[in-house]
């Protein structure tokens, strides 16, 4: 769990604070999106609850240890993945692991073992002879995933982690963001494009100029924009179309309808599938779809004065 | 602390220290090597083209009996030397009474086999004087001082001491003379022996007499010792010449040895000699083999290990993925600054204890604990204190190639440059050299950089101030504040001050 209190960051005297009073508080086994645009802070808050850099104010708790006053003790449940993975440029992904495994008290032999196991999960065993400079920008990610994961921490704190991903890639990892909550772990993640939160996080904090603006619970996310849903019939016909006219307005494409102007609220989706099913249609796949969402989001934190 | 203690394992085992002991250690061995398996480096005389002429002179009621008994310098007898000598009144140590104004008479002629050169002359004339010269058979001169031995009564007032004879015991008892003197050793270079020679009136060989030795580094002593000051070698007698070594210790290099002849059994000095164990030490040899190397290796070697293992992570942030781990910014700061601060002490260290078993090898002399402990001391606070000036600049400095390109410029200022720099100072405040404050001026000025705390240390060893290879500048360096104190609070001053600094810095800045 972390705690963050009145977080307040200046950089510098003649620069307006990165981080003004931000206060937030990341559970266990929860997924704490982060979005704000390029500059928000986002980074820079990160970067305190880490220890990397202190705060000029405010506080931040890490299983109830301050990150600044009990540093050792609060680290130990910090996994920290950035946003620009940076190594030692010669040094190979073993040794590295095994050396950061010894800040956690981690025997060498035990370390080796579950330094094996990581870079295996992550794909990037067989590339364990190489320098972590020859790495590719992807696999470099991966291995910060695995280095955060040596000490095993309660915490995670991944710096636009998602972006720049393929859409696998995408996918892998919110299975594996997903997989941490499931094991209780609090988990933080950034990015400064709102929907690429959309699918993982259950609460987002948006951030603008330092500050938060609004915390957004999954639920209400796509209620924010304009929903629209998605489905895909094994054979779609004129009937379906306007059995569905009764929640909003369909358009269709072959087999794919989509509904938009809903007149029913997001958490009544089910009803669609309800009444398709009841008329003896076989749906494929229903989803649902804020579009609108990056366009609210934009207004929310936009550059707009 | 185990997180302290597990980051300076790495350290210390890390690639680039190993280079670094790897590479400092075959510099310096190989330099070693090469200025000592040589002879050619040898600036000695060679001692078998030098000859000591050792006079005896008796007068019996007008007979003047002359033995002169030359010897190389190796103690060995010198056949063929042309002695030219002559008695005389005149000379600056008169002995009362004498004429002054009686003729000289000459005698010259050649040593025979043994190393002999007899001569005896009548003269109703008081001459208190016997002087002598002498060349070589090579015809190479040992010397152009005619040099006098001054006798009255068969009494010499003292020893004599001269350029000639660098380290002469000489005694005249009873119608006898007692020579004691340092010579070459066939099997080393440095190492000396000693040569009795005995000569008496009456031909007779040498009694039994007792031989003892003193070995002290101090400036503060009076010869002749009594005997329960000394430590008993062995008695020896029968002889008119002979060649003893000193069973010294390999460290008694540069330590004044006093030798001294008791009679026995009165224990009454008989003939005493100051003398020069080795006339160059290993730690002088080892201070020239190093000065120079480690003039531009020891503050490269602070300069770039701190750069490497430090100011090159923090700013390339590298640092940052270690910071996330339970360790703190200060911990990290203080167990790398730790570890090289070891790894120095081992390099030198190691390349130190070669260099000294290689001159050990060649020239059988080998450092004492204290000359060992000083070199290896003043060494390594500089390049700790090189690190440390490097570590507290990275906590400004947030680019890689400004902190590279400070620790360079640091290299010419406070290493290349900084006596120039210093001297200018010195100057513009028109400080008077010459006066033992000009002088502490100079000493704290160049204290100032890390590249002087060698020098300072060897010159509180030595208790020289500005000794070059053991050529002393005649001022006593605890007359000018290089003392025990002064310089234990320099050298704390440069192991700890920037790194001390550099760690509440590290603590508290991003
Ligand atoms: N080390 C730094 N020194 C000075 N200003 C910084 C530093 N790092 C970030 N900033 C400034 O703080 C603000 C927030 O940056 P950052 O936290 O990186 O934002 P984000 O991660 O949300 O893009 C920006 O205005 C940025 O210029
Ligand atoms: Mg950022």
């Amino acid at each position: 769990m972390i705690q963050i209190t009145d977080l307040i960051k200046q950089y510098s005297r003649n620069q307006p604070p990165a981080v003004r009073n931000l206060s937030l508080e990341i559970n266990d086994g929860e997924i704490m999106g982060f979005a704000g645009l390029n500059g928000a802070g986002k980074t820079t808050t990160i970067r305190i609850v880490c220890g990397i850099i202190f705060p000029t104010g405010g506080k931040v708790l890490v299983n109830g240890k301050d990150i600044v006053k009990e540093k050792v003790a609060a680290s130990k449940h910090i996994g920290w993945v950035p946003e620009l993975p940076n190594f030692e440029p010669t040094g190979k992904s073993v040794q590295l692991l095994k050396y950061y495994a010894g800040f956690y008290g981690i025997p060498p032999k035990e370390a080796e073992t579950k330094a094996e196991t990581l870079l295996k999960k992550f794909n990037i065993w067989d590339a364990r002879k190489r320098p972590l400079k020859d790495y590719s920008q992807g696999m470099k990610k991966r291995f910060s995933i695995a280095a955060a994961m040596m000490g095993d921490p309660d915490n995670f704190l991944f710096d636009e982690t998602l972006n720049g991903l393929d859409p696998e890639g995408v996918k892998n990892m919110r299975d594996f963001m997903l997989s941490l909550k499931k094991e209780g772990k609090a988990v933080f993640l950034s990015s400064h494009i709102l929907s690429e939160l959309e699918n993982v996080a259950d609460r987002i904090a948006i951030i603008k100029r330092g500050e938060i603006v609004k915390v957004v619970e999954r639920s209400e996310l796509s209620n924010l924009g304009e929903l629209s849903v998605k489905i895909v019939l094994q054979k779609a016909d004129d009937n379906a179309v306007s059995l569905l006219q009764q929640f909003g307005k369909p358009e269709n494409s072959g087999n794919e309808i989509t509904l938009r102007s809903l007149n029913i609220p997001s958490d009544e989706v089910y009803k669609v599938t309800e009444a398709l099913f009841k008329a003896g249609y076989r749906v494929i796949s229903i989803s649902t779809e804020s579009e609108g969402l990056e366009d609210y989001f934009l207004e929310l934190v936009g550059s707009g004065k | 602390m185990r997180d302290f203690i597990y980051d300076l394992r790495r350290t210390l085992t890390g690639k680039f220290t190993i280079v670094m002991i790897v590479l400092i250690v075959l510099a310096t061995v190989g330099i070693a090597y090469a200025s000592v398996s040589g002879n050619s480096s040898s600036t000695l005389i060679n001692p078998s083209s030098t000859a000591y002429v050792l006079p005896a002179v008796y007068n019996n009621n007008g007979t003047y009996k002359v033995v002169d008994f030359a010897v190389n310098g190796y103690g060995e007898p010198v056949n063929g030397l042309h002695v030219v000598t002559w008695l005389s009144n005149s000379g600056s140590d008169f002995v009362s009474g004498s004429s002054k104004n009686a003729t000289p008479i000459y005698i010259n002629g050649s040593t025979n086999n043994n190393g002999y050169f007899n001569a005896t002359v009548s003269s109703k004339s008081n001459y208190s004087a016997y002087y002598y010269s002498s060349e070589y058979i090579s015809d190479v001169n040992t010397s152009l001082i005619y040099v006098p031995i001054y006798y009255s009564n068969n009494n010499l007032s003292s020893s004599i001491y001269s350029a000639m004879y660098p380290n002469l015991g000489l005694n005249l008892v009873n119608h006898s003379f007692y020579y004691l003197l340092k010579v070459a050793n066939e099997s080393s270079k440095i190492k000396s022996n000693l040569l009795i020679y005995y000569n008496s009136d009456s031909g007779k060989p040498m009694s039994n007499e007792d031989i003892y030795y003193f070995v002290t580094n101090a400036t503060g002593y009076g010869i002749p010792m009594p005997e329960s000051q000394m430590t008993y070698l062995r008695t020896v007698g029968g002889f008119h010449s002979d060649i003893f070594s000193l069973p010294l210790n390999r460290t008694a290099n540069n330590a004044l040895i006093i030798v001294e002849l008791f009679s026995t059994p009165k224990n009454e000095t008989v003939a005493y000699a100051g003398t020069f164990y080795s006339s160059s030490s290993a730690s002088s040899q080892i201070e020239g083999i190093l000065q120079l190397p480690y003039e531009f290796l020891i503050p490269i070697l602070g300069i770039f290990s701190a750069y490497f293992y430090y100011g090159k992570d923090k700013a390339s942030g590298v640092l940052e993925s270690i910071i996330t781990r339970p360790v703190t910014k200060g911990r990290i700061m203080v167990s790398r600054f730790t570890g090289g601060a070891l790894s120095f002490l081992a390099a030198i260290f190691i390349a130190l204890a070669l260099t000294d078993l290689l001159v050990l090898k060649y020239t059988d002399t080998a450092l004492s604990a204290s000359s060992f402990a000083s070199i290896l001391l003043g060494y390594t606070v500089e390049a700790i204190g090189f690190a440390g000036i490097v570590y507290f600049v990275s906590q400004f400095v947030k680019s890689q190639g400004g902190i590279l390109g400070i620790g360079i410029g640091l290299f010419f200022v406070m290493v290349i440059f900084w006596s120039m720099l210093m001297d200018i100072i010195l100057f513009e405040v028109h400080a008077n050299l010459a006066v033992k404050s000009g002088v502490v001026d100079t000493i704290i000025l160049n204290s100032l950089s890390p590249a002087y705390f060698p020098t300072l240390v060897l010159d509180y060893h030595t208790n020289s101030y500005g000794s070059i290879l053991g050529v002393g500048s005649g001022i006593l360096a605890s007359s000018v504040g290089i003392t025990l104190a002064s310089v234990v609070i320099v050298g704390i001053i440069w192991v700890v001050v920037p790194a001390l600094a550099s760690f509440f810095l590290a603590r508290s800045r991003d």
